[in-house]
């Protein structure tokens, strides 16, 4: 065959060329191996030192600068301890963290946000007990009463095993957020009070506002799901019954409700698809006037409106008045947790105080402009901030906390392991496929209620008085539960 | 034509041994990487599909048949799985003749300009998927959108369409935009498997007298057949595996409206809401997946198990 | 048709005149194809609209973003998005590792696959039939929920955080198409040219690697493409194979840093996927050529 130099040589050879140079350049990272040397960094940092690694998600997007300057901080005041820091994305961050356990190669520290992914690690043993982080100035440095192990939601088993980030006291809070230009536009100066005034005035806007503006987004939908009926977190039970009713006549009400203004045309259109486009952004422009919301929401359509009209107000209750509030499960969300298989557990603990230490709160609230579980840390910036500050009023007027069977149903873990596990139980899938598919709701609730049935009576097998442990019967929906006894 | 194989002497059977020692020699490489990276994988999967597992440490819970059952008993699954089928019709319907078409109108040398077009048309594959979620998102609208507001001006519609928020459009939608999406790789494959075509057989049929049609139907089509086979399975199996666009667009909604077998199946097996992930749960959908379609593509295309049988004796 | 040997294999010159015979028909087809321009304009720019809106998007602010419309010429450029990209998305830190890790698994495949397609191409090669059928019947089931099989293989041979494991791991599950590709290409050349190439003297794998695999170029171009992209955008294979060594992560990794438990930094993101699309584009280009020049003039008639 003749040698030529077309386009075909070109490439093999470029090819050819290009790996050899990216081999030659990065040749031992091909092959790798067990070695848990993160990296070469920092072991020159004196004679005792000790390498923790933190594997985090770096978030909000940007975070990793601020994470890497902390634990910059923490070096400094901890001499002879290095941190190096992992990051994953936040999708993928539990999945990398079993992986990593499974390898034998856990972090010290890490990221493990959600009550159900601490339930899971600290299920199989992976978490480290934090009790010996519980001082009184510990304990200080939230609010009264929050770590109390029933209530915290950073206890397994009694033992405390994480530590909070960006959730407290209002972490739960429903907002319902509006615009208060529209709303005086249409001839409204309040926000709604009442579920029918919210129909009303959605109704009126949209009416008038001939396709380019319109009343309402369902955004957060489950929130106001949530607030008006005795639920807890776990919509499908009555906590004061112990039993599903899902098809409860509030509930029932709400559904039809937005169902009602949805086939009418009353909602803008488009809210149907948790995709890229939130609703923030199409509140930002001024395209519809109010919707319940939660608090992160706030923060968002500031930054794309800074001059907007933008007002906060407590979510409308039913006529028939107040039924329950939006319910404060657990005082915080879990974060943090430390790795029982930490070779230095002492160093590591140390990292976990930094991480809930107060300076640290106060400069993540500083850097990023959210509320961190220390409110002390950053209250008084937070009040003089009008956003920030409505987001406080309204939680403290609209939270109450309820007895979160999660925590206290010790024996019942089968079974939320079986509730939770069961993607087609969660009650806001139920309700908005009776509101977009336009179908009744009762019969739909009914449903889930009788499965849900089922696998109390499948779970009584194991753990006959399940249904005492789910019910409480002191719990008032309309005030603070406090454990009796 | 062809020279006649040599007569069955000793030196063709050591010939034979040889090239059949060679065969397998160069079939090794495929052998040892596909049995570990891809057949072992798929069978550990049929194992854990027995069982009650979250996908750590050893799995114990044997549950026998149990995940099947669930499966084929919950709707989701069938919706999931209806909902994948029409991907796969819509690319195998509409994308794979349309790249076939544009292939050959950009393979024309008297086009000028085919380099730039057919640039443009492989972009969307390049196109970062999260990136084109909100792209479309935005562009789809109902309020604000400009597709909406285009088809309003012209006066095609009088109301706005709700393009991937209503259950019903929503699919036929996201089957569009994968499509889009997807349509640069089928092309890229159509166009290189009509350069496998001698050019001497144009030459040769236009000698004949042959026109364009002509020479499609007989000296392009016969060609590329083998190849075009390997372009329907591909397309197949790209479609059935949709998941990153459906996870940007829709999440699957509305209302698991476009829930398709891979987002179903990464809900149960990688889902962070869940305190105990169902990993052998997933296994078994992912296994209940393949032999549906499986025998769904040898049932509904004899024409397609012909070919395979021939290519393969 | 008689057979030539591949070295008199002449190279038609896409830019050249048609060939000479039916000269008149040929400028007649040549008016008649410049209609398509009419349609294949308009069609294109809107095909690549929403890929232009994202090389824009990245030059916007937020709010343009996000509530600017649609039009693709930034009203006010900004610039931040490609600092901030370049900082959030490490392209810095990680663009060497991904070509790394793409050319490897990019070798992977098409050694592995033009080797085995043409050993499958042999009809009369024992074993044959069940090759064939295990790769297609493998191409029907999902992969997504593999990776746990995967990954304790690779952690039992000690691949773990190196991107030589991640590269197995990619190119492995992805070696059916081209395998099938380069088996329907092999298939259809002419078994003369090898027989050919055998009275030459040649030996089974001369044959393959100076008379076949070159021939075999607007597959392996194809094949070269879509391996590039597919490594090139990955992003759980090098995540969960480097989870020890955070500097060995990939570009397609880096890319989910724009995405935080809430929030995204769309315009970031923006950026970032501008940036990293110039490889994967000035590959196609150098490519094209291969998707253009067929094996002319192999079987002369």
């Amino acid at each position: 065959m003749n040698k030529k130099h077309g386009a075909g040589d070109l490439t093999r050879r470029s090819v050819l060329l290009g790996t050899g140079v990216v081999a030659t350049t990065a040749g031992c990272n091909l092959i790798g191996g067990s070695d848990p040397e993160p990296t070469s960094s920092g072991s020159g940092n004196g004679g005792s030192g000790v390498e923790l690694t933190l594997a985090l998600v770096p978030d909000p997007p940007g975070a990793s600068e601020f994470y890497r300057a902390q634990m910059d901080l923490f070096e400094e005041a901890n001499p002879g301890i290095t941190v190096n820091v992992i990051e994953n994305p936040a999708d993928q961050q539990l999945n990398a963290l079993e992986l990593m356990f499974q390898q034998g190669e856990a972090p010290d520290v890490f990221r493990c946000q959600g009550t159900p992914a601490l339930t899971r690690f600290a299920e199989r043993g992976w978490t480290a007990p934090l009790d010996d982080l519980v001082t009184d100035e510990f304990t200080s440095r939230f609010a009264e009463g929050s770590l109390a192990p029933a209530s915290s939601g950073l206890h397994y088993d009694g033992h405390l095993m994480s530590v909070p980030l960006v959730w407290g006291d209002w972490g739960p809070t429903a907002l319902w957020m509006y615009n208060a230009d529209i709303l005086a536009e249409y001839g409204f100066d309040a926000p709604p009070a009442t579920w029918s005034e919210m129909e009303e005035m959605a109704r009126a806007i949209t009416e008038e506002g001939n396709g380019q503006v319109f009343g309402l987004h369902p955004d957060r939908l489950d929130l106001m799901m949530y607030g008006s009926a005795p639920y807890g977190t776990l919509p499908n039970l009555d906590l004061t019954t112990g039993s599903p009713h899902l098809a409860d006549d509030t509930l029932v009400e709400l559904v039809e409700m937005f169902r009602r203004l949805q086939s009418e045309g009353v909602i803008i259109p488009g809210w149907e698809v948790e995709g890229a486009s939130p609703a923030f952004s199409d509140f930002a422009a001024g395209r519809f006037a109010m919707y319940p919301s939660a608090t992160w929401h706030v923060a968002e359509a500031r930054k794309l409106a800074p001059d907007m009209n933008l007002k906060l107000a407590p979510i409308p209750v039913p006529d028939s008045g107040r039924r329950a509030y939006s319910p404060r499960s657990a005082a915080f969300q879990p974060i943090w947790s430390m790795s029982s298989e930490s070779a230095h557990p002492e160093e590591a603990l140390l990292l976990m105080d930094f991480l809930a230490s107060i300076d640290f709160y106060r400069a993540y609230y500083e850097e990023f402009g959210s509320f961190t579980a220390s409110q002390i840390a950053w209250e008084d910036q937070a009040r003089e901030n009008p956003d920030q500050a409505g987001i406080l009023d309204v939680s403290a007027e609209t939270l109450r906390t309820v007895p979160n069977p999660q925590l206290l149903a010790e024996g019942a873990e089968d079974f939320w392991a079986a509730i939770t596990g069961d993607p087609e139980l969660r009650a806001i899938d139920v309700a908005k496929d009776a509101v977009i598919n336009d179908v009744d709701f009762r019969p739909l609730a009914e449903g889930i209620d009788q499965r849900v049935e089922e696998l109390l009576v499948e779970a009584e097998a194991d753990v006959p008085n399940i249904r005492d442990l789910l019910t409480f019967e002191d719990y008032d929906p309309l005030a603070d539960w406090t454990r009796s006894q | 034509m062809t020279a006649v194989p040599a007569q069955r002497t000793p030196s063709w059977r050591r010939r034979r041994r040889r090239a059949v020692l060679w065969g397998w020699l160069f079939l090794t490489p495929l052998v040892v990487l596909f049995t570990a990276f891809s057949l072992w994988p798929i069978v550990a999967s049929w194992w854990y599909s027995f069982f009650a597992w979250d996908g750590v440490g050893p799995p114990e819970v044997w549950v026998g048949l149990g995940n099947f059952a669930e499966a084929l008993q919950a709707s989701s699954f069938w919706n999931a799985f209806w909902n994948s089928f029409v991907f796969s019709l819509g690319a195998l319907l509409v994308e794979f003749p349309l790249a076939l078409c544009f292939a050959l109108l950009l393979n024309s040398v008297l086009l000028r300009g085919r380099n730039l077009y057919r640039l443009a048309l492989f972009l969307p594959v390049v196109a970062t998927t999260a990136v084109i979620g909100l792209v479309l998102a935005i562009m789809l609208a109902p309020v604000g959108g400009v597709v909406n507001e285009a088809l309003l001006t012209l006066g095609i519609v009088d109301r706005p369409i709700n393009f991937l928020g209503d259950p019903d459009i929503a699919l036929p939608t996201l089957v569009g935009i994968d499509i889009w999406k997807g349509f640069g790789i089928t092309l890229i494959y159509w166009l290189a498997a009509i350069q496998t075509v001698p050019k001497d057989l144009y030459e040769a049929a236009r000698l004949d007298g042959a026109g364009a049609r002509q020479q499609l139907v007989n000296v392009t089509l016969p060609v590329v057949m083998p190849i075009a086979v390997v372009i329907f399975l591909l397309t197949f199996q790209r479609s059935l595996n949709t998941f990153e666009l459906v996870q940007a667009v829709t999440g699957g909604g509305p209302v698991f409206a476009t829930d398709v077998l891979p987002t179903y199946i990464y809900r149960y097996a990688f889902d962070a809401e869940m305190a105990a992930p169902r990993y052998g749960f997933a296994c078994a959908v992912g296994v209940l997946f393949g032999l549906f379609t499986l025998i769904i593509t040898l049932m509904q295309s004899p024409a397609l198990a012909g070919r395979l049988r021939r290519s393969a004796s | 048709m008689t057979i030539v040997s591949p070295s008199t294999t002449v190279r038609t010159d896409p830019t050249a005149p048609p060939p000479r015979p039916n000269r008149g028909r040929a400028s007649g087809d040549r008016r008649r194809i410049r209609w398509w321009h009419l349609f294949l304009l308009p069609f294109c720019f809107l095909w690549v609209y929403p890929f232009l809106w994202m090389i824009s998007a990245s030059f916007k602010s937020r709010q343009e973003m996000l509530l600017g419309g649609l039009h693709l010429w930034p009203q006010d450029w900004t610039f931040d998005n490609f600092q901030r990209a370049w900082t959030i998305g490490r392209f810095g830190e990680y663009t060497g590792n991904t070509f790394t890790f793409a050319i490897t698994a990019l070798v992977i495949t098409v050694v592995t696959a033009s080797l085995a397609g043409y050993a499958l191409s042999a009809k009369d090669l024992p074993g044959r039939k069940i090759v064939m059928g295990v790769l297609v019947a493998a191409m029907f089931i999902p992969h997504g929920y593999t990776i746990i099989p995967v990954f304790e293989l690779v952690n039992a041979l000690g691949l773990q955080n190196g991107l030589l494991g991640a590269a197995l791991a990619q190119a492995a599950p992805g070696l059916v198409v081209p395998v099938l590709l380069y088996v329907g290409f092999f298939g259809g050349v002419p078994k003369e040219l090898g027989e050919a190439a055998r009275v030459d003297g040649a030996g089974y794998l001369r044959t393959f690697v100076s008379v076949m695999a070159p021939l075999a170029k607007p597959v392996t171009g194809t094949v070269v493409l879509m391996s590039f992209i597919g490594s090139w955008n990955a992003f759980f294979v090098p995540l969960v194979f480097t989870l020890g060594r955070p500097d060995l992560r990939t570009l397609g990794v880096g890319m989910y840093n724009f995405f935080g438990t809430d929030t995204t930094d769309w315009t970031g993101l923006a950026a970032g996927a501008s940036i990293s699309v110039i490889p994967i584009v000035i590959l196609f280009l150098f490519l094209q050529r291969t998707f253009v020049e067929g094996i002319a003039g192999a079987v002369k008639s």
